[in-house]
């Protein structure tokens, strides 16, 4: 049972992350300015490159949710590489948060004029507190399992 | 800084509520007459729309406060504890029945669904039903390894 649900749960993060790898690449050759652009421009745009450099620490976090899920697996919850693996959880959330904020900071700023972008500043609010949530779970649970070892 | 954490994550819990229970006043009996307007054929709808939102707000409110008292757990240093095991079963159970009722609800979406001309919404409505079992199973591994560490706890004592 432990088994499955372990599995079951590794799944899961892989599914995340490849959605979210298929969204990221599919989600800028869908937006209306990139009918007249070849492939080479969509993709360099400097917002777009940001937007993947900004999803490393995503990716780093769920590689470190799946490390975690093993070390369970393993019953090697309580060592100290599964509290390492919620400490850089911990980091990756922070980090993720921070660049969310730039990331809406410059559309705050730099918007088209005429162009509201009350959508995507609330989607990067919410985005935000996620991550916060995550890096205060995480460096809860980090504690607690320091306090057991 | 140990009881700022659990206090965010409280007021999230908070919120999250908050969120939800908006949701249950205002959005549920809208889209439930919302339905029979846009799409008269779909009027049937009404009282299935209904009892189904307010019927998936019950263990998701009783996963809450259980998540709750398990960060005043947490607090009081008590998380390797009886009741936090007993907590996180009760948030399995609740994650278990969202997500039954979820997909139980799936046909009364796909009716809207195909009204609408909009397949992506019984994708984001799988979504949403497998989201609870994800917690689910997630509580039960947690539950499993808090209850080997009291077990474990437990036996050192009566050897020592």
């Amino acid at each position: 049972m432990r088994r499955g649900s372990i599995i079951f749960l590794k799944a899961v993060t892989v599914l995340i992350g490849i959605v979210a790898l298929a969204a990221m690449i599919r989600f800028p050759l869908t937006e209306g300015r990139a009918v007249n652009l070849d492939l080479f421009s969509i993709y360099s745009d400097p917002f777009i490159l940001y937007g993947y450099a900004a999803s490393i620490p995503f990716f780093i976090g769920l590689y470190q949710v799946f490390k975690l899920l093993g070390y369970i697996g393993e019953n090697k919850v309580f060592s100290p590489s599964s509290a390492r693996a919620l400490r850089i959880i911990k980091y990756c959330a922070i980090t993720q948060s921070v660049l969310i904020v730039i990331a809406a900071l410059y559309i705050m700023m730099f918007h088209a004029k005429g162009d509201d972008p009350a959508g995507a500043i609330a989607m990067a609010i919410v985005a935000t507190f996620i991550s916060i949530v995550i890096a205060t779970a995480a460096s809860v649970f980090e504690r607690i399992l320091q306090k057991q070892l | 800084m140990k009881q700022a954490s659990t206090l965010f994550l409280k007021a999230t819990l908070f919120v999250m509520g908050g969120l939800v229970l908006a949701f249950c006043i205002f959005a549920v009996p809208a889209i439930s007459s919302g339905v029979g307007v846009e799409w008269p054929e779909l009027a049937y709808l009404k009282y299935p729309i209904l009892i189904a939102g307010y019927l998936t707000a019950i263990p998701f409110f009783i996963a809450l406060y259980q998540a709750f008292k398990l960060l005043s757990y947490i607090d009081k240093n008590t998380a390797f504890s009886v009741a936090s095991v007993k907590a996180l079963k009760y948030i399995k159970y609740c994650g278990i029945a969202m997500s039954i009722l979820y997909f139980a609800g799936m046909p009364i979406l796909f009716q809207i669904a195909d009204a609408d001309d909009a397949p992506g919404l019984v994708l984001i409505g799988l979504a949403l039903a497998t989201a609870p079992l994800v917690v689910a199973v997630f509580a039960a591994v947690l539950q499993k390894l808090l209850q080997n560490a009291i077990d474990i706890k437990s036996e050192n004592e009566l050897t020592v």
